[in-house]
Order: C-alpha cells, then structure tokens, then sequence
C-alpha cells in the first residue's frame, strides 16, 4: 500500500453460468476514505465485494494476480493498522459458523412455507388415528354383520406400535419426499442458489444446512406423531412399552433421513422438483422389492424399518450393518449433492 | 364408542384447518403451478390429510 491504494482490482469478472456479473472491473479506493458502494439491486455490490473476499482469502491471504490491496488503512470496514490484505473476523471465515446462520435461514424457511406445520399435523394426526382403527375394528365390523367378529382378535398396544410403524412406512416416506424434493431445486430454478452462493459461502455449507434443516424437520414431525400415537394409544389400549417405542420410531428416523439424503441428491441433480421427487420416490420402490431378496436384506437401509418391528415385538433382530450402510450413504448422498452443484456453476 | 368421540373430533379438526389454511393461502396466490387453481382447490379437498401437504410441497411458485 505504499502508493496510498487501500482497495484495488483491475478486470475482476465473475460469472454465474451464462450471465456475467461482473465484467472486468477496474476499482481503486485511496486509503483512509469513506466510499459508498450503491447500486439497484442486482448491480453487483456483493458479488464484488464477495468475489474480492474469496479471492483473499482463497490465495491464503496474498491477493491474487487480479485483486491487489485489501481493506487496510480504510474507514469505511474499520480495519486499521498496516496489514496489506484483509483480515477476516475469525467466526466469519469459520465454515460452521456459516452452517449454522444457512441451517437458520433453513429453519425459517420451513415455517415461513408451513412446511414444518403441515408435515408435524399430518404425522400428528396418523398417530392419533392408528390406534383408534384398531380398538374399534372390531365394534365396527360388529355393525356390519356377526359371524366375522369372532375372527378378530383383541388388539395390544405393540400391534398398534406395529401399525403406526406401517404408517411411518408409507405417508412417513412420502411425506419426508414431499417436503424435501424442492430443496435445491427450488433454489435453483429462482436462482436464490445464486444469491446465497455468491456470497463467501461454501457450497459444502449449503448442502450441510439444507440436510440438517430437513432433519430438524423430520425429528419434529416424528416427534408430534410419536405424540397424537402415544396419547392415544394410552387412553384406547394401554401404554406400549416406552423404551421399544422410542427405539422403534429412531430407527424408523434414520431410514427416512436416508430417504431425504436421496431426495436431496436428485434436487441437486434434476431441475424440477416434482422429476427429483418422482426419482427419489422410485428408488425407495426399487429398494422396498430388493429388501425382500434375503441375501441383500441385511445390507440395505429399507431393513431398519425391519429391526423396528421387531423391537417392537420384543426380539433380538438388529441390522447393525444396514445402519452402517445407511450413515455412508446420508454422507455420500451429502458429498455427490456438492460436487453436483459444484460441477452446475449455476 | 363414547371414548372414541373426542379423537374422531380433534381429527376432523386438524384435517379441516389444514385445508382451510391450504386453500386460504392458494386464493392469495398470483400463480400455482400449472396454472389452475381449480385443478389444487380439487386436490387439497379430495385428498384428504395429504392434499394440503402436496399442496404447500408442489402448489405454491413462491
């Protein structure tokens, strides 16, 4: 900064995809002056700023051939003293402090478009309406005609866990599809992707946020399901058994976690979300038939939902290779998410 | 049966405020996808607990 030059960049371009955002800009800022940076929306204002960040911080704190300078000596950021390129706050280059502030917006987002709500109520109300088929099965078919009525037995809360764990099986899935099939692709098709990309944000970051939001949403909705089940279930047939139930319904999580993960991957893949549902829907179709072939069965995520049953009933039945399975396959579903964004530029 | 009475009830509810809120918040759209609103009024009605959550997933451009 010898020449008194705080900030500098001379043809700095960024492109996102087809539209150029920034097309070789010349900037120079004096030291120790007050600039304001204006522009309509979509000018570029952060893009230069970010771009400028990146390449910064990417060059491992020597600016690249394209930007020269840094904030030193200027005013306007408040970084004082002589360090000739940026020095960046330390939470704000930490990539989980960004996580999380993404997984945030991520949270709002789920309540902002009832996401959250609609898939809590409708596990809720599964829940609640599992037990009450099943504890006035018997009555009903009493008012349809005699005979059968013998044929039906007296139904126990641990059938009633087995039918809610059904439940869990069929509108479970296509509800978690449901919710996350848009994910990404929503992002992309509006182009808000590029909005939160632009920034000094990782795309790692996004992807991470974007599976922990859907788990926060998952573990919420299994959550008040568990709940309307339970509640009922006490007052029509008695208590299930607590510890069985709750280890039941985790399992039954981490299966539908590993169906988000798909989800999630075929959103960062396909443009629209109803094709990346459709796909993630064919592919737990697909594994639901494989899953009854005994050879694959111990290795593959569907077999959880088999080891909740029988926690349920009361066996030793576990599927510790399949929960392997299933955790690789979240990771690896998270990973090809990225390097498929990665390789869009969107 | 009498036990039964407050569930079937709290039930009705949850399915009813869901839709309403579905089809409160598809007359405030501009646009839905594919264009027809009616074609979504018919699907969060017809589809029982699971056509508000298609809906809010597949409905809404915004």
């Amino acid at each position: 900064m010898s020449d008194g030059v705080a900030i500098q960049c001379l043809g700095l371009t960024k492109r996102f995809g087809s539209i150029t955002a920034l097309d070789r800009l010349d900037m120079a800022v004096p030291e120790g002056t007050v600039v304001g940076f204006l522009g309509p929306n979509g000018a570029g204002k952060t893009t230069t700023s970010s771009d400028y960040w990146s390449r910064s911080i990417r060059g491992g704190g020597e600016p690249s051939d394209a930007v020269r300078g840094g904030w030193a000596g200027t005013t306007t950021f408040g970084w004082g003293g002589s360090a000739p390129w940026p020095i960046l706050p330390q939470p704000l280059a930490d990539n989980s402090v960004i996580t999380l502030v993404l997984l945030k917006k991520e949270l709002t987002e789920h309540v902002r478009t009832y996401k959250l709500l609609i898939a809590s109520v409708v596990l809720l109300a599964f829940g609640m309406a599992t037990p009450l088929l099943l504890a006035y099965l018997p009555e009903i078919l009493e008012l349809s005609g005699d005979e059968i009525v013998v044929l039906v037995p007296d139904f126990t809360a641990a059938d009633a866990v087995k039918s809610y764990l059904d439940s869990l099986g069929q509108v479970g899935i296509l509800t978690v599809i449901l919710v996350s099939m848009g994910s990404i692709a929503l992002e992309r098709e509006r182009g808000t992707a590029v909005l939160v990309l632009s920034k000094p944000v990782g795309m790692g970051s996004f992807v991470l946020a974007k599976l922990l939001g859907l788990a926060a949403l998952l573990a919420t909705g299994l959550m008040a399901g568990a709940l309307g089940f339970y509640w009922s279930t006490v007052a029509l047939l008695g208590a299930p058994d607590a510890v069985a139930f709750v280890s039941a319904n985790v399992l039954a999580g981490l299966y539908l976690l590993a169906v988000i993960s798909v989800t999630l991957l075929f959103s960062s893949i396909v443009k629209s979300q109803i094709a990346a549902g459709v796909l993630a829907l064919g592919v737990v179709l697909a594994t639901a038939l494989l899953v009854t072939i005994p050879v694959l069965e111990p290795y593959l995520p569907a077999s959880l939902m088999h080891w909740a049953y029988g926690v349920n009933a009361g066996t030793e039945d576990s599927r510790w290779v399949a929960l392997a399975v299933t955790g690789a396959l979240v990771v690896a579903c998270a990973i090809g998410a990225w390097r498929a964004l990665q390789r869009q530029e969107l | 049966m009498a036990k039964l009475i407050p569930f079937l009830t709290l039930l009705v509810v949850l399915q009813v405020a869901l839709q309403v809120l579905a089809l409160r918040d598809l007359a405030r759209q501009r646009s839905v996808t594919g264009n027809n609103k009616w074609v979504w009024a018919a699907i969060i009605l017809l589809g029982g607990l699971l056509g508000p959550l298609v809906y809010f997933a597949a409905g809404r451009k915004e």
